[in-house]
């Protein structure tokens, strides 16, 4: 089966009779755990007979120096938190079984009362030129599609996201609104390490590179559209043009955010991206939005974690595919896959179920 | 007098600056302090309208949120010289395993708007600490939330606990997979789609 994914997936984009649905989908660690349980293999992309591997970015940080550099400016990181890259701080994730969000860190920004631009930038930023953190992705490529499965380049907190963990929502809103500097200079960073990141995608040969930043909410965008155009658009212009000005064959770029982004859809085309994804149906009216893009973007997900996972039955499971399927027989461009990694509280039956029913279902 | 329908406009603008110096020329000019309370309390009514019709986004209300609470900065000392408080206290939350509090952190601002007093337990909240909050603050009001389902039978622990327990309270759910259904299953006595509406309904909660 795998020895089409590639084939299949760009049959898919360019709706020219794909063989099958192309299937992806993400587990927290005790669903993990689960799929080795019952069908005695511990990678989920062979288990499940899955088209695409994720390949990334490894930056190394001086964890130090950011523990340094938060001491001398006097903020206090909450006991037990670590520090990732770029002073990103996080506690733990909970990872015993009885523990209820698998996929989510608590967080603490740790830049919200930092007031100048001067104090920003004496903070021990890493240098995202930093061409090491790409060592290991030709072969990483290479050998994903030696196997025939799709390689897929990651950066889905392109800008927004990560200014939003060390700056939070509230004081980054407050930049941007002000016309400060600090908010602009933590995106415009962000900004120019995405871009350094998919030149190293493009180079390295990846099939699609996942962009994209959280801006929808489960009724509607979380800013509105003026306030993405001004802000967020430009930025994620200039790393799709860098994906454009860098791919040696057409890459595949896709935009991810949770939520209902339809109010942004129509700039996202003209943008140049080709695919949406996770597409919640709890947020967004799929059919609708399918109908009426199906000619101009390719759609990404559509298997709710927020309903029919955990709380359907193997039946409503196969019926949303069969669903999928016949938009595929219509001329959409599909990819099935659940709308966010599955927690703890998704059956095993129902997991069983998507993947039975999307390698049944008839195109 | 002032006319406080400009500081009222300041506030659904979030003109942080004007709503700071128009409460406290009001405050100098000797305005009535529910006077002035109150026209705070519209503009972030309104805001919580349009925020709710979708005329205005997150970024909005986190904007106006600010310049009320530093008018409120101005106004709460002279409020208790004068020995008047908020009417209702609120304990909100997110419940124990969730850690997500964009939603939590709306409806918190929009009820301090609204006047209630305001306790944030924060996220990942058990219900004992719940509990314990509203017998220390003398609660009128629990705000639950939770955006994953897995932390939806916590929200339905919670609610059982609190009821459990005796505190005379009301209960109001909600969150990105909360229904109005899931509401009424788990013994909650209101659930609010959205930060605007948890005003709303708070509003009809404590006042029943």
């Amino acid at each position: 089966m795998t020895s089409f994914s590639r084939d299949n997936f760009e049959r898919m984009l360019q709706r020219r009779h794909p063989y099958r649905l192309p299937f992806d989908i993400a587990f927290t660690r005790p669903v993990n755990d689960r799929v080795l349980e019952h069908l005695g293999i511990g990678d989920p992309v062979v288990a499940f007979d899955l088209d695409f591997r994720a390949v990334a970015a490894q930056y190394k940080d001086d964890v130090a120096q950011w523990r340094a550099a938060y001491s001398e400016h006097g903020i206090a990181i909450p006991a037990g938190y670590d520090i990732g890259w770029c002073g990103n701080a996080t506690a733990p994730i909970d990872r015993s079984e009885s523990a209820q969000a698998h996929h989510i860190p608590q967080t603490f920004a740790p830049l919200s009362a930092i007031s100048s631009v001067n104090d920003l930038k004496s903070f021990p930023w890493p240098d995202v030129q930093d061409d090491k953190a790409f060592d290991h992705l030709a072969l990483q490529v290479s050998k994903i599609q030696a196997e025939e499965r799709v390689a897929m380049g990651l950066i889905e907190s392109t800008a927004f996201d990560p200014a939003c963990s060390l700056r939070g929502l509230d004081a980054l809103v407050y930049d941007l609104h002000e016309g400060g500097e600090i908010g602009n200079w933590l995106l415009d960073f962000f900004t120019a390490r995405s871009i350094h990141i998919v030149r190293q995608f493009c180079k390295a040969g990846v099939d699609v590179i996942r962009l994209g930043d959280d801006v929808g909410t489960q009724r509607g965008m979380l800013m509105s559209v003026d306030f993405w155009r001004q802000h967020i658009k430009p930025r994620l212009v200039s790393v799709i043009k860098e994906i454009w000005n860098s791919q040696t064959r057409r890459v595949a770029i896709s935009y991810s955010s949770d939520g209902d982004i339809r109010a942004i859809l129509p700039d996202l085309v003209d943008m140049g991206i080709d695919i949406i994804r996770p597409m919640p149906p709890e947020c967004m009216p799929i059919d609708e939005v399918i109908g009426q893009y199906r000619s101009q973007l390719a759609f990404w997900g559509m298997i709710g974690t927020q309903s029919v996972m955990p709380f359907g039955t193997p039946e409503d499971i196969d019926g949303q595919v069969r669903h999928l399927a016949n938009w595929v027989r219509r001329g959409a461009s599909i990819i099935v896959s659940p709308t966010h990694a599955l927690e703890p509280d998704v059956p095993w039956d129902n997991v069983s179920a998507l993947a039975r029913a999307v390698r049944n279902a008839r195109l | 007098m002032s006319d406080l329908s400009i500081l009222t406009e300041a506030i659904k603008n979030g003109n942080r600056a004007d709503a700071v110096r128009l409460t406290s020329e009001a405050l100098s000019g000797g305005d009535d302090l529910h006077a002035i309370l109150a026209a705070l309390v519209d503009g972030m009514d309104d805001v919580g309208r349009r925020f709710k019709s979708n005329e205005i986004f997150v970024p909005e209300v986190l904007i106006a949120a600010r310049a009320m609470k530093e008018s409120m900065a101005q106004l709460e000392p002279k409020l208790l010289a004068a020995g008047i408080r908020p009417e209702f206290t609120a304990v909100i939350g997110t419940v124990q395993g969730d850690l997500h509090d964009i939603g939590k952190n709306l409806v918190g601002m929009m009820w301090k708007g609204a006047n209630f007093n305001v306790v944030d337990l924060g996220t990942n909240v058990s219900p004992e600490r719940i509990i314990d909050a509203v017998r220390e603050h003398k609660a009128n009001l629990v705000g639950l939330s939770a955006l994953l389902t897995t932390t939806m039978p916590a929200m339905k622990g919670a609610v059982q606990a609190i009821r459990a327990s005796g505190v005379n309270v009301k209960v109001l759910v909600g969150g990105a997979p909360i229904t109005g259904d899931f509401a009424r299953e788990i013994g909650a006595d209101g659930f609010a789609p959205d930060a605007a509406s948890a005003v709303e309904v708070a509003r009809q909660l404590v006042a029943a």
